[in-house]
């Protein structure tokens, strides 16, 4: 859908501007960009506000997107996928970051997480799909000091959120944190594909079938 | 005069676009879970 309507929103534009076809497929990839980001985001902020987990979904949802903009990441195959999925994740995430937790063990996780996502920089970062992959080995090592710098900063402000004792932003954080790990890691891309696969077969054998037979 | 107005909106909404479009070809990655397919004159 929210591909259609930038389509239809680029090609309304180019024939205004009189632009070429290349130019149009731009503004209709620049348009299911803001789009599809943005009716996620609002959807995903409008859901913690019903559930009353605001804060600790949008505090989730920074991290991650720090964190998964520099180092990369699996994707689902289309966009409905990705956005029922992405609803689901943060939405718990959200809720069980709600709950009260020891600053020791949040120190603890804070290490544990710290030095996992050191071994998946050296190892993984920038993790690319099947449509954008960076092979280029300056621009890795690039990408891999920038997720470097979002490390350390994310560890200093965890720790002084810790110092302070705001334990459920501590808490959101380092589940934002630790969703972005995961889905670097070659489990989260097996996961992703067996979810896609899974989904596929659904749809082919699935709902389908059934409305078909009817 | 509303004309004009109206493609001057037209051209800033366009450059927009393209400035998205080109980080979206970037190196990071934007979004959350799904990635749109990159267009051919954008991966040259």
């Amino acid at each position: 859908m929210i591909r259609t309507i930038s389509r239809n929103m680029a090609e309304k534009l180019g024939k205004q501007l009189q632009c070429d076809q290349d130019r149009v497929e731009v503004f209709a990839y620049g348009l299911q960009i803001i789009l599809g980001t943005g009716f996620k985001l609002v959807l995903i902020l409008l859901i913690s506000l019903i559930l009353d987990t605001f804060h600790t979904t949008l505090i989730c949802l920074i991290t991650y997107i720090a964190f998964r903009n520099f180092g990369g990441g699996v994707h689902l195959s289309t966009y409905s996928r990705c956005l029922v999925t992405g609803l689901a994740v943060f939405t718990v995430l959200g809720k069980l970051a709600a709950h009260g937790m020891e600053t020791g063990t949040l120190s603890l996780l804070l290490i544990v997480t710290s030095l996992l996502w050191i071994y998946a920089i050296t190892k993984w970062v920038p993790a690319g799909t099947e449509k954008k992959q960076v092979k280029d080995r300056r621009v890795r090592l690039k990408q891999k000091k920038k997720t470097g710098w979002v490390l350390m900063l994310w560890v200093i402000t965890c720790t002084v959120l810790i110092k302070y004792r705001f334990i459920y932003h501590t808490f959101a954080s380092l589940l934002g944190a630790l969703a972005a790990l995961f889905l670097i890691t070659p489990c989260g891309y097996r996961i992703a594909k067996a979810l896609d696969n899974k989904l596929d077969n659904f749809g082919k054998g699935g709902v389908g079938e059934c409305i078909k037979r009817q | 005069m509303y004309k004009k107005t109206v493609k001057m909106l037209l051209s800033g909404a366009a450059s927009l676009l393209i400035f998205v479009a080109s980080i979206g070809v970037s190196p990071n990655s934007m979004w959350i879970l799904y990635e749109p397919d990159i267009p051919k004159s954008l991966k040259e």
